[in-house]
């Protein structure tokens, strides 16, 4: 990155900073169409370059996101009715990469911001993935970045713990209602699903829709798995977002 | 005639050599408005979406599943 793109890039706020980030957290479980949703509204609200980024954090119903690429694979619409009567409902999402299974065992979070001239995917990612470390470093957790073989959704910002994927990025750039420039990336962790859970359904879905991608439950983890004292799952996905949220806030 | 590309340093290249276009979303050879999403790239797990720099007739010079880089023209639109 040049020097002046690397000054507006700067121009945002850096996580901690006081007033720097809104934080929108919701406490209830949504369904994961409503929760999306959510997090386009909030892109909606914002109506000049200078708003206030935001991060929202919010707890989806069990759901399988996939991409718009996916709903073109041929059997997409024969696979998404068998998952959604056997308890996965499948959610078109406007980022990329593959198929992410989502439920109450994850957290799903999002920054939200205007995407200033210099802005850079990169950058983007990688403050969200250092938030992230850092909330899991608080559960003495160490988690690398960098692409996990084998994982569903994989990408150059899997955060993984010891190998395995514990969380994966993505990310939209578009013009909102405003015809504000904004960039959403967003972030699932794996808090307490199980791993041969979200493996089998991602198979399950690709499998039926005539899609190549297929993942191994081996190559993946949860919070839950990694932390020798854990609390109650539950009560872990909520110390997860209230850490997320005290680091984003400076608080 | 106004380009319509890919910014120059949106990503970091050494990290994700290329994007694709994943698609257009106006033919060849047609009419567009200014500020119109005109396409959309996807970059490993990102998507990005492409608007048109002024109204006019767009020619494309990048097809659709057609390989991008920072700075790469994807078409030109002739103003009306």
């Amino acid at each position: 990155m040049n020097t002046l793109a690397r000054e507006r890039e700067h121009r945002l706020p850096p996580f901690g900073a006081a007033g720097g980030w809104r934080t929108v957290r919701l406490a209830q479980l949504l369904p994961a169409k409503m929760g999306l949703a959510r997090m386009q509204q909030v892109a909606d609200e914002i109506a000049h370059e200078a708003a206030v980024p935001a991060l929202l954090i919010w707890r989806s119903q069990r759901a399988l996101l996939v991409t718009r690429q996916d709903t073109r694979l041929p059997g997409f619409h024969e696979s998404a009715a068998q998952m959604a009567s056997v308890g996965w409902p499948v959610v078109a999402r406007r980022s990329g990469g593959g198929a992410c299974p989502v439920g109450p065992g994850t957290l799903e979070l999002a920054t939200v911001e205007p995407a200033l001239a210099g802005a850079t995917m990169n950058a983007k990612y990688e403050a969200l993935s250092a938030l992230i470390q850092a909330a899991l470093h608080g559960f003495g957790i160490a988690a690398r970045s960098g692409p996990v073989a084998s994982a569903y959704c994989r990408g150059n910002y899997d955060l993984a713990v010891a190998g395995r994927k514990i969380a994966g990025l993505s990310q939209h750039w578009f013009r909102n209602r405003n015809d504000i420039r904004c960039v959403v990336t967003a972030a699932s962790v794996n808090v307490a699903e199980t791993s041969d859970a979200l493996a089998a359904a991602v198979n399950r879905f690709y499998g039926a829709a005539g899609g190549r991608s297929r993942c191994r439950a081996a190559c993946l983890t949860g919070l839950w798995y990694c932390c020798s004292n854990a609390a109650a799952a539950a009560d872990l996905v909520r110390d997860l977002g209230g850490r997320l949220a005290a680091l984003a806030g400076g608080g | 005639m106004a380009d319509v590309a890919v910014p120059e340093g949106l990503w970091d290249t050494q990290k994700v050599p290329e994007g694709i276009v994943a698609n257009w979303f106006c033919r060849d050879g047609g009419t567009v408005e200014a500020g119109a999403t005109v396409a959309e790239l996807m970059v490993e797990k990102t998507t990005y979406e492409i608007a048109a720099p002024a109204a006019g007739r767009l020619h494309i010079l990048v097809p659709k599943d057609g390989v991008v880089r920072p700075g790469t023209i994807l078409g030109r639109i002739e103003e009306a």
